[in-house]
């Protein structure tokens, strides 16, 4: 299983792609790693109800937090750069790379400078409406084969879980052609959980995952000095970096 | 081709802050039961009745002090915080369910090969077979000093290591096999030792070559999932190297 954080859809069609075609070509079922990116939603009885709580809760973000969580991600002192100090001198080994990448697209996309995407970090990303109007975008992304499901991150706790579980369970038992074998639909199931998502680690670190890792990915068998295996792992590194992902291994 | 179904997979933290950075401040979010393990169980019954296949805790080896060389920011205004253990939450939240996946993110840049895969395979046996890992390298320097270490060692080394450590502890996972247990009170006969053996791990980077064994699988352990996950484990073969100068008797049986 792969947790990414990619918010769009395309980024996340792109990505998922990528990764199932290279698991075909290693002769692998796509389906044994489900590749689920992270999503946070508001949901309001209205949609207008919902935009009122999603900006209530955009007013209660601290600029300087913000500031400090980047911070902390970047694993660098945002507060000492300055012409002529660079971040990487700023970081030396510190830093999620996968974060660093997501803020630099931001910083591309929306035309920002780097002060301005450190305030603004986290601001206007969830999925904002009714219980119908995010399930129904859910299901969107994940039918048009974007995604396996998703990490679901929480604005509030257990507020939003609370929310998000009740319409799920309304949704799911809804007489509704939509929501037929798509959410785990009936309930009285005993949910399998992680079990069906069986992917284990020593299968997929085998995966071809980056544009210039062309070669194959290290075996658990692969006898190889480690000198000679590097260069396969700096290009596999370079990738994960740019696309903010890590596995998740399931132990059995 | 059956129909697919939507994962969904919850990120939690053991404290009151995730990503959203004011979502702490909400009227929807509860403080007074941060350090209650009632929180976590209550959690994890709720995601198991909405069906979510698991959770996970996003995890920090330390508090962040990064910004201005300080906590203050951080911590006066509520950053993301680990404030507890989560191998010692899950098992709460374990035995507060029965089918929701229960992940940990734990680093592979500190801990030895050995105190993972104990923990983990400790927690997977006690959830019977609910545990999942989110496997990390450490990107902060005051983790590493908080494992001990002056610095983060580079990331091209973390990530040596990191593979490394999982090659590690799936070779100590295999170290019994599945009957190695006879539980025979006449004969007097507990384990069978020929059924279990040294890992043998000998890894590229000197800090992680070890040879040890760990016992990965609770006696009788008659269930079909854990049997058919058991077989189904990646085997590890590794050809003979140092530590089997001090280890001179096995090379791994059924492996």
């Amino acid at each position: 299983m792969i947790f990414t954080i990619q918010r769009g859809k395309e980024e996340m069609a792109e990505f998922y792609t990528d990764i199932k075609t290279r698991m075909q070509a290693r002769g692998r079922k796509p389906e044994e790693c489900a590749i689920l990116p992270n999503v946070s939603v508001v949901l309001g009885e209205t949609e207008s109800i919902a935009r009122e709580r999603a900006d209530y809760l955009d007013s209660l973000i601290d600029p300087e937090l913000n500031r400090a969580a980047t911070s902390s991600n970047l694993g660098a002192d945002i507060t000492k750069l300055k012409e002529g100090v660079t971040l990487a001198a700023l970081q030396g080994n510190q830093g999620m790379k996968g974060s660093e990448d997501v803020l630099k697209q931001h910083m591309k996309a929306q035309g920002l400078t780097f002060a301005q995407v450190a305030e603004n970090r986290g601001r206007k990303r969830e999925l904002v409406g009714t219980p119908e109007m995010v399930a129904d975008r859910l299901q969107e992304i994940f039918e048009s084969g974007a995604c396996d499901g998703f990490v679901v991150s929480p604005i509030n706790h257990p507020g939003m879980f609370e929310q998000f579980c009740r319409s799920r369970r309304a949704r799911a038992s809804a007489p509704r052609p939509v929501s037929q074998g798509l959410y785990r639909p009936d309930i009285a199931r005993e949910s399998e959980g992680l079990r069906e998502m069986d992917c284990r680690y020593g299968d997929f670190r085998r995966l071809d995952r980056g544009p210039q890792a062309r070669a194959e990915r290290p075996s658990l068998h692969d006898k190889r000095p480690m000198v000679e295996r590097r260069s396969l792992h700096a290009a596999l590194r370079a990738l994960v970096g740019t696309t903010g992902t890590f596995s998740i291994h399931h132990m059995r | 081709m059956t129909k697919r179904q939507m994962h969904l997979i919850a990120y939690l933290k053991t404290g009151p802050t995730a990503q959203h950075t004011g979502g702490w401040r909400h009227p929807e979010s509860t403080l007074d039961d941060i350090l209650e393990p009632s929180r976590y169980e209550y959690i994890a019954r709720l995601l198991e009745s909405a069906k979510f296949d698991g959770c996970f805790f996003a995890d920090l080896f330390g508090l962040y002090d990064i910004h201005e060389g300080s906590y203050d920011a951080y911590l006066r205004r509520g950053g993301q915080i680990s404030f507890l253990d989560p191998t010692v939450v899950l098992p709460v939240m374990a035995a507060a369910t029965r089918h929701l996946g229960l992940g940990a993110t734990l680093s592979t840049s500190f801990h030895s090969a050995y105190h993972l895969a104990r923990w983990l395979a400790s927690l997977d046996v006690m959830s019977k077979g609910r545990v999942a890992w989110n496997v990390v390298t450490s990107a902060t320097d005051l983790e590493a000093q908080n494992a001990g270490l002056d610095e983060l060692p580079p990331r091209e080394l973390r990530y040596d290591r990191a593979d490394e450590v999982l090659e590690a502890c799936f070779a100590l996972w295999n170290g019994w096999e599945e009957n190695a247990f006879v539980l025979d009170k006449k004969g007097g006969v507990l384990a069978d030792p020929s059924k279990v053996h040294y890992a043998n791990y000998q890894g590229p980077l000197d800090q992680d070559a070890r040879a040890a064994l760990h016992p990965a699988q609770p006696a009788g352990s008659s269930r079909d999932h854990a049997g058919r996950q058991l077989r189904s484990r990646p085997r590890i073969r590794r050809p003979l190297g140092r530590g089997d100068l001090h280890h001179p008797a096995r090379q791994g049986g059924d492996g």
